[in-house]
């Protein structure tokens, strides 16, 4: 992921992750589908590093290097879910995300796809 | 006050159905040490302690424990849908789907309800962290007991992460349990 200039100790792997199976019937082209995997990949690692850090910070709030690292990373998270919204709809939910154009809580994909028994 | 985010914290790759790995993975989340408890012990612990630090360690853990909740939910879903009948009965797993369908439940491996019984809390503070701390190395061995019967990496990859949490929880709980100390102490 890219560095928002704070000193780069954290990293997460993440593997792909599969495509959402609405990304067809939401009418993107593959490389809008691209751009949204890549977004929601970034958004992924960086807020898990925000998670760790935040999680550090609350037995050593003293750490004035961690807490500036933690401001950084929570800038560039807060820039990459913006950027993701204003293309792919909300990620969250009671006002911490507009909706744009019409309602689209409900019609984005949740991060399960319903799959049933198959019948022999 | 919690927000929900539409992500998983950590993403999954192509889980394909695995009745027998679903049922080892109820372990993980409805479990005496699963995922279950966790979040529900350290959520409930946070209203008898002393000091800020250690209810914002419990608020934080306990969060990102739902979201570990969640991870597991998935795959138990993916685990199970697509499944035959066949596959299911050679799991032993027909009885989970007659009651749930491909839904998640909190049950064992064992098809033990999950109870409240599980919940660590005394609202004695020292007696509580130390308990999260025994808490996080028993979750760990599980992690580690399941991953032991599985060969296919788009289990092992999150159950690798989960575990991996595990290992910095009890490292934040342990420090947890010394900023207690002094705290008591003065």
């Amino acid at each position: 992921m890219a560095n928002c200039g704070c000193n780069m100790r954290y990293a997460m792997r993440t593997p792909e992750s599969q495509m959402d199976v609405c990304a067809v019937s939401e009418g993107l082209c593959s490389a809008e589908l691209e751009k949204k995997r890549s977004l929601m990949q970034q958004i992924t690692e960086c807020e898990f590093i925000c998670i760790d850090i935040n999680l550090y910070l609350d037995t050593h709030p003293n750490d004035a290097r961690a807490l500036s690292d933690y401001n950084c990373y929570a800038q560039q998270l807060r820039a990459l879910k913006d950027m993701y919204e204003k293309d792919f709809g909300p990620i969250s939910n009671f006002g911490n995300s507009v909706s744009r154009d019409s309602w689209k809580w409900n019609t984005q994909p949740f991060p399960w796809h319903q799959k049933f028994m198959r019948e022999e | 006050m919690w927000i929900y985010e539409k992500r998983l914290i950590y993403p999954l790759g192509d889980i394909r159905p695995n009745p027998r790995m679903a049922k080892l993975t109820a372990m993980l989340l409805g479990g005496p040490n699963g995922e279950f408890t966790a979040a529900t012990t350290y959520l409930n612990q946070r209203y008898c302690m002393p000091c800020g630090a250690v209810q914002a360690i419990l608020t934080d853990i306990g969060t990102e424990e739902l979201s570990h909740v969640e991870m597991l939910s998935v795959m138990i879903q993916k685990m199970l849908a697509g499944a035959t009948k066949e596959e299911l009965r050679a799991a032993g797993m027909e009885g989970w789907v007659a009651a749930f369908n491909c839904c998640p439940f909190p049950k064992d491996q064992n098809g033990y309800s999950w109870t409240a019984d599980y919940v660590g809390t005394t609202g004695d503070p020292i007696a509580d962290i130390t308990n999260d701390m025994a808490a996080e190395q028993k979750a760990r061995a599980g992690y580690e007991g399941v991953m032991k019967f599985c060969d296919d990496p788009a289990i092992i990859a999150p159950l690798q992460f989960l575990r991996e949490r595990e290992i910095v929880h009890f490292q934040r709980f342990g420090e947890a349990l010394n900023i207690l100390h002094d705290y008591l102490g003065q």
